[in-house]
């Protein structure tokens, strides 16, 4: 299976932890439709997708109008698993779904001002969300739901 | 005919935890024998609602000297009740940490619970005695000093994976949590070359490991005793030249039938671990040896039965560990004819009490039941046949046989690891029901689990020890140890040495017993000791 | 020359095992170099029998001297106080321990049973299981919170689940050698020497603590283990990665988180589900706190850090 990880950057065979959390491409059905829908439009599925290409779909799909999950806000760490363990079905070609379960923004959230620059997964060199449940690139002013500091 | 003399030793030391043996002689020999479990904690009460994993945690610290076999246990009872997939890598670092943890007992055992007694007033005339209490001596004995310091080597290896020993919990569901690089590969190499040209060969067997392996046979063996001094006065030879000559061959026989889980999963044949794939998915094979017939077959986890009649419970005959309801009795006097200890009497449900350790081991190892690919070991099996079945120094020798077959195996993984492949794969957690199993250095070890509504529902334990301490059966059949009681000469009641070389041949571990046949509630449990 | 006497209660042995893993110095030393005598050990010992019940009384009575009393494993009380869960030499093992304490010119707890009540003592604590001096966090214990012994000390606690082999050689040869008056001890009455730093000092995972890199699962090259998988090395003290165990290595080293096993809490949370081997968060915030930060602290101190990250600390630094 070809992962974001591989295309884009920390190409990581060495981390089996990250290997292993890649979501599975049978543990699911990847809705044809979609990947196909991708595959007309940028040439290549998300799972096929470098970097660059993965902010395009990103940035595309959210300008576009799509309706993330915001809220809740998980409370604990049992709420936050339980997010993941829903992102963990998911195939790396359902973009869509991953960025709406995780509640993506492009712009910081709440009063607080909560961005990815602060985050817990976030990479600032690498541009990139280290989440092995979401593994996608992230900007410093993005935010989602499983921010943790 | 004199009269019986009964006498009540408490405490047997020199087994890990407490053990009382209560035993009837007559004419200077045992004619009947109880052994009672001492010590309740209650650690499956403790697990009971807990987080699924607080196994991982609480298990390996129900025994500190089995930890790496209760924890490796709890996370194949895990990885079956989740269906994980574990990687090649995760079950080759879960078995060298099972084998360096049972490298390390066996010199400890030997050295620091077993040849103690072979300097025992005693054998004061015994030929050997001199040269014993020279090498055996508690703490200053030449190879005692050796051979107990040097055992703290192999577990340098079990802490490069999961950074300390006892008591790490580095198996995890999916996996391991360690990711080693090449420097601890090559540390642990240089570890096992030093263990080896320190101890193994110099002192354990007075010949390199290459000349021992070629023993496959008992005639093998009497004439790589004779072939050279070095062999003879090795600790190896000494110990089976001595023991023959205090008569460690006339008794402690048992039941003579034998029973192993089988350990070591195959790195390529149990990533996806189920409770019905094992047996044929494991290295070592498991087994049920009857010596009566000297025959053969698999063991399986559906035949394991907890029989209550003699210990203290209210739960009629007998269960399997899943179907079990634990219902302790309120008041516990002890009556030999009725109820005497808190272990349960363990069970094959088609044959009855069984012996595990060792000597079960590498009898099964010598059958030809089971997989094409697994091991088979002719030795031990032999040498039962040739020395007209089991005995103290059979079974103790049995346990120094498998010091470089284990060797072997650990080198094995050090060249099977492919250290930039995975070493965890995430797993889903879920509710159901799981089977874990391994051989402790002392013998069979297993763990089940029930997980409801995500949390532990019902986690139950059968220890080696377990098996071969437990009391008598619903059909009166003794408990392995009682058994291999019988027969004992007991030259001295006031220092019956004799009784400590039996229980001490089963390398028995009461830390892990009691508390793996515990109370439902807890509460009104009690517990005795016998006069 | 000193006599120690070792007993264990509500025990798994852990201690004794990590004992003789001692190197510097090894158990033999301890007898052969230190002038130790061991009066008995189970696992070690010579009796067997009425002949042990001979040794305990006679260090009672006075006819040995009893220099240092170990007791490793909880004091178990049940059922309802009796202590017959775990007799010996055909008494409650309480009684031996209460007799003995006294008699002894120095008492020390090995590990957290006899600490702290250890695992036993996780709820419900069926055995009734107590430390020494303490249960959990709250001061008194079996022996009460005024108990001394002989020599004018409180029991000597050596917590960790085990305890590693060099806190309890090293203990025992400055009792052993008249260095006893230079042990200063803590709140729990743990050696100071050993306990005042934390199990993070030393910790090969520092930089990325430091610099606010997860690792996110096991078996990772990279991260620390504080953020996602329960490390409690930031509000544990202990010495595990200064003085390595078994020589080589230590739990966080290894990729393992620390349980925290040398506090009196172990194991947190009672083990309910969701709390192992997973960092307790609220609104995305770690519940524990590396001791002495507050949240406000924290949230900047990550700010900055992210912030001043090197691209380095992104990759795998434990590679092969």
């Amino acid at each position: 299976m070809t992962t974001p990880a591989e295309t884009g950057v920390a190409a990581d065979a060495q981390s089996g932890g990250q290997t292993g959390a890649q979501p599975s491409a049978g543990a699911s059905v990847a809705p044809a439709t979609e990947a196909a829908d991708f595959l007309e439009k940028y040439g290549v599925t998300p799972a096929q997708a470098d970097h660059d290409t993965l902010v395009r779909m990103i940035t595309d799909l959210l300008n576009d109008g799509l309706k993330t999950r915001t809220e809740p806000f998980p409370e604990d760490n049992k709420e936050f698993a339980d997010i993941l363990e829903e992102l963990r079905g998911l195939s790396a070609d359902q973009l869509r779904e991953k960025l709406v379960i995780s509640g993506w923004l492009l712009k910081p959230y709440g009063e607080d001002e909560m961005r990815c620059q602060e985050c817990m997964y976030f990479l600032f060199h690498k541009r990139w969300c280290d989440l092995p449940e979401l593994m996608l690139p992230a900007e410093p002013d993005w935010w989602c739901r499983l921010w943790r500091i | 005919m004199s009269a019986v003399e009964t006498l009540d030793i408490s405490p047997v030391g020199r087994v890990e935890g407490d053990l009382d043996v209560r035993v009837d002689i007559q004419d200077g020999v045992v004619t009947n024998a109880w052994t009672h479990a001492e010590l309740f904690r209650g650690f499956e009460v403790i697990l009971r609602d807990k987080d699924p994993q607080a196994g991982l945690v609480v298990t390996p610290r129900a025994c500190g000297i089995c930890g790496a076999s209760h924890l490796s246990s709890a996370a194949w009872a895990l990885d079956t009740a989740w269906g994980s997939t574990v990687p090649r890598n995760a079950i080759l670092a879960r078995n060298l940490g099972q084998i360096v943890e049972t490298i390390q007992s066996l010199p400890r055992h030997h050295y620091g619970l077993f040849m103690i007694d072979f300097t025992n007033q005693n054998y004061m005339n015994s030929p050997f005695f001199e040269e014993a209490v020279k090498r055996y001596s508690p703490f200053t004995g030449t190879s005692y000093e050796a051979g107990v310091t040097i055992s703290g080597r192999p577990v340098e290896i079990y802490a490069l994976l999961g950074g300390q020993w006892p008591h790490s919990s580095y198996m995890v569901p999916g996996g391991v949590m360690c990711a080693p690089t090449l420097t601890d590969v090559t540390r642990a190499w240089s570890i096992l070359e030093h263990f080896r040209r320190n101890w193994i060969e110099p002192l354990w067997l007075g010949c390199s490991m290459e000349r021992y392996e070629e023993i496959q046979s008992y005639d093998d063996f009497m004439a790589w005793l004779d072939e050279k001094p070095e062999h003879a006065n090795s600790d190896l030879g000494l110990y089976w030249r001595m023991g023959e000559e205090i008569g460690l061959t006339n008794y402690g026989r048992g039941h003579g039938k034998f029973v192993s889980w089988g350990y070591l999963p195959h790195e390529d044949k149990y990533n996806n671990p189920t409770i019905e794939g094992r047996q044929a998915a494991v290295l070592m094979k498991s087994g049920v040896y009857d010596g009566a017939t000297d025959s053969h077959k698999v063991m399986d986890q559906v035949f394991a039965r907890e029989d209550t009649m003699h210990a203290w419970y209210e739960e009629g005959g007998e269960a399997h560990p899943f179907d079990r309801t634990t219902n302790p009795i309120a008041k516990n006097p002890v009556d030999i004819d009725g109820k005497y200890s808190w272990a349960t009497a363990v069970r094959h449900a088609e044959n009855g009490r069984l012996e595990a350790g060792p000597l079960a081991r590498q009898l099964i190892a010598g059958g030809d039941h089971g997989e094409d690919w697994q091991h088979t070991d002719p030795l031990i099996l032999d040498m039962y046949r040739k020395m007209d079945g089991p005995s103290i120094l059979l079974r103790h020798f049995a346990r120094m046989h498998e010091l470089c077959k284990l060797y072997r195996q650990s080198e094995r993984i050090l060249r099977e690891f492919r250290l930039n492949d995975e070493w965890y794969i995430k797993p889903t957690e879920k509710d159901g029901q799981g089977w874990g199993a391994t051989e402790a250095a002392r013998g069979a070890l297993c763990h089940w689990i029930d997980i409801r509504n995500g949390k532990i529902h019902n986690y139950q334990m059968i220890a080696p020890t377990t098996w071969n301490v437990g009391p008598r059966a619903s059909d009166g059949e003794r408990g392995p140890i009682e058994e291999a009681l019988i027969g004992t000469p007991i030259k001295n009641t006031a220092d019956p040495v004799e009784v400590g070389h039996v229980c001490r041949s089963y390398d028995s571990c009461l830390v892990c017993t009691v508390h793996a046949h515990d109370a439902k509630t807890g509460e009104e449990l009690a517990r005795f000791r016998t006069a | 020359m000193a006599n120690l006497l070792w007993l264990q209660g509500g025990a798994c042995s852990g201690n004794t095992m990590s004992f003789l893993n001692a190197e510097e110095p090894s158990a033999c030393d301890l007898v052969t170099d230190f002038g130790i005598n061991v009066l008995w050990q189970p696992s070690l010992g010579l009796e067997l029998g009425d002949n042990v019940k001979a040794i305990l009384e006679k260090c009672i009575s006075g006819e040995i001297q009893l220099d240092i009393f170990v007791f490793e494993g909880s004091v178990v009380n049940a059922p309802d106080g009796t202590g017959n869960w775990n007799r010996f030499c055909g008494r409650p093992m309480k009684e031996w321990v209460r007799e003995l304490s006294d008699a002894a010119q120095f008492v020390v707890g090995i590990g957290d049973c006899a600490t702290y009540g250890g695992i036993p003592a996780t709820a419900p604590n069926p055995s009734e299981s107590q430390g020494l001096q303490f249960l959990k966090r709250e001061h008194g214990g079996f022996l009460g919170a005024d108990f001394t012994s002989k020599a004018g000390l409180p029991v000597i606690n050596i917590p960790g689940c085990p305890a590693h082999p060099d806190w309890v050689t090293q203990i025992l040869v400055a009792v052993a050698t008249g260095r006893a008056g230079d042990l200063t001890l803590d709140e729990f009455q743990r050696p100071k020497t050993f306990f005042s730093s934390f199990t993070q000092t030393g910790c090969t995972r520092n930089m990325h603590f430091a610099y606010k890199v997860s690792t996110t699962a096991f078996g990772q090259r990279k991260g620390c283990l504080f953020y996602d998988l329960g490390c409690r090395g930031p509000m544990t003290h202990s010495p595990c990665n200064r003085i390595l165990w078994n020589r080589v290595s230590s739990k966080t080293r290894a990729g393992m988180p620390c349980l925290g096993c040398t506090e009196p809490e172990f194991p947190f949370f009672d083990l309910a589900p969701g709390t192992v081997f997973k960092t307790q968060t609220m609104m995305g915030v770690p519940k524990d706190l590396p001791e002495g930060v507050d949240k406000k602290g924290y949230i900047k101190l990550t700010a900055a850090a992210k912030g001043a990250a090197p691209a380095w600390a992104e990759e795998d630094i434990f590679v092969v």
